[in-house]
């Protein structure tokens, strides 16, 4: 037979067969390496996942931490401006001003007005932007708290704390002035500028300070 | 530079930067005040009010723009007054940006930090 015909001597043939099996063997040796090494790189990768996972948990975790810190900080600014601008008034006209601008720029309000008590009956207006005073001129109060307008309406009646919500009172918000008990005056916000939002805890915070530093600044200069 | 007629308003935002930045910081109590020290002191960048004595924000904003030592200054007006007029009045008077009180502290150091390029 000639070599056209496919015949091989045994001994190649047999050659052929070691060396295919050896190849066979090498091939699975390699195949079973090569798992090994995927199914290490698939934990390398998993363990990559997770700390990139708790990376991205942490540095989230960080930003709100952060961005609660800028939100005290600014607060802390707006209530040691308010603070100081009210303290730093010798004269009964700037601490008018004081409040003013704490009210236009701090608390965010242009129709506002300020009343003093005159007597423990009747509260006296001191200053006012953005309204009109005819009807707020005096202010009377009842003995249950309730205040009224000089045409009888009734305005506001005497709580502890400031009020940020206003669903009662016509779109109005309330900081009475007091020391204790004893109420020296109020500040009533008609209307917030458009672009103010109320956040509840921050202001009422702001709100809270202006009540015990105003009315104490009030009767330093009263 | 800080623009302002009310000494809180100043305070706050003198505050607010010193707390969190190390500029220098040069304030001014009106338009005219303003003109004059940012032409005297040329300021990085001026964060003005609008409603003021003697000369008004706008007003300010275009002096300031019609002069050389000014005219690429930044300039922020911060606002009670935030209309769509308003701001469009802003920008007309050639100010680079517009914010409106009550103003949040990160709120003014993000957009300055801006402006200056950090």
């Amino acid at each position: 037979m000639n070599q056209d015909s496919g015949y091989q001597p045994k001994e190649q043939a047999g050659t052929s067969n070691r060396q295919r099996y050896d190849e066979l063997q090498h091939l699975r040796w390699q195949v079973e390496l090569l798992s090994a090494q995927v199914r290490a790189s698939e934990a390398t990768i998993a363990e990559l996942r997770a700390e990139v996972d708790r990376l991205n948990k942490s540095a989230a975790e960080t930003a709100t931490r952060h961005n609660a810190a800028e939100r005290q900080l600014a607060k802390a600014h707006k209530l040691r401006a308010a603070v100081c601008s009210l303290n730093l008034a010798n004269t009964r006209d700037q601490f008018i001003t004081a409040l003013q601008e704490i009210l236009a720029n701090i608390v965010g309000t242009e129709c506002f007005a300020v009343f003093e008590s005159i007597s423990p009956a009747r509260m006296q207006l001191v200053s006012s932007m953005g309204i009109e005073e005819s009807p707020y001129g005096t202010l009377v109060r009842d003995a249950d708290g309730t205040v009224r307008s000089e045409d009888g309406t009734k305005l506001w009646v005497n709580r502890e704390e400031a009020q940020l919500t206003s669903a009662d009172y016509a779109g109005r918000y309330f900081i009475p002035l007091k020391d204790g008990s004893e109420l020296y005056g109020l500040i009533v916000i008609f209307g917030l500028l458009p672009q103010k939002n109320i956040h509840l805890g921050e202001d009422s915070e702001l709100w809270d300070l202006i009540s015990q530093h105003a009315s104490a600044a009030l009767l330093r200069k009263g | 530079m800080l623009v302002d007629d009310s000494a809180t308003t100043l305070m706050l935002e003198k505050a607010v930067l010193e707390s969190s930045t190390s500029y220098d910081l040069v304030l001014a109590r009106n338009g005219e005040e303003a003109v004059e020290k940012a032409v005297s002191e040329k300021p990085d960048l001026i964060l003005m009010d609008v409603v003021m004595p003697r000369m008004d924000g706008f007003e300010a904003c275009r002096n300031m723009r019609a002069r050389e030592e000014t005219k690429s200054t930044p300039i922020i007006l911060v606002t009670t007054r935030g209309s769509e007029q308003d701001f469009e009045t802003g920008y007309m008077s050639g100010c680079n940006d517009y914010i409106t009180k009550p103003f949040e502290g990160p709120e003014i150091t993000t957009l300055l930090k801006h402006y200056l390029g950090e």
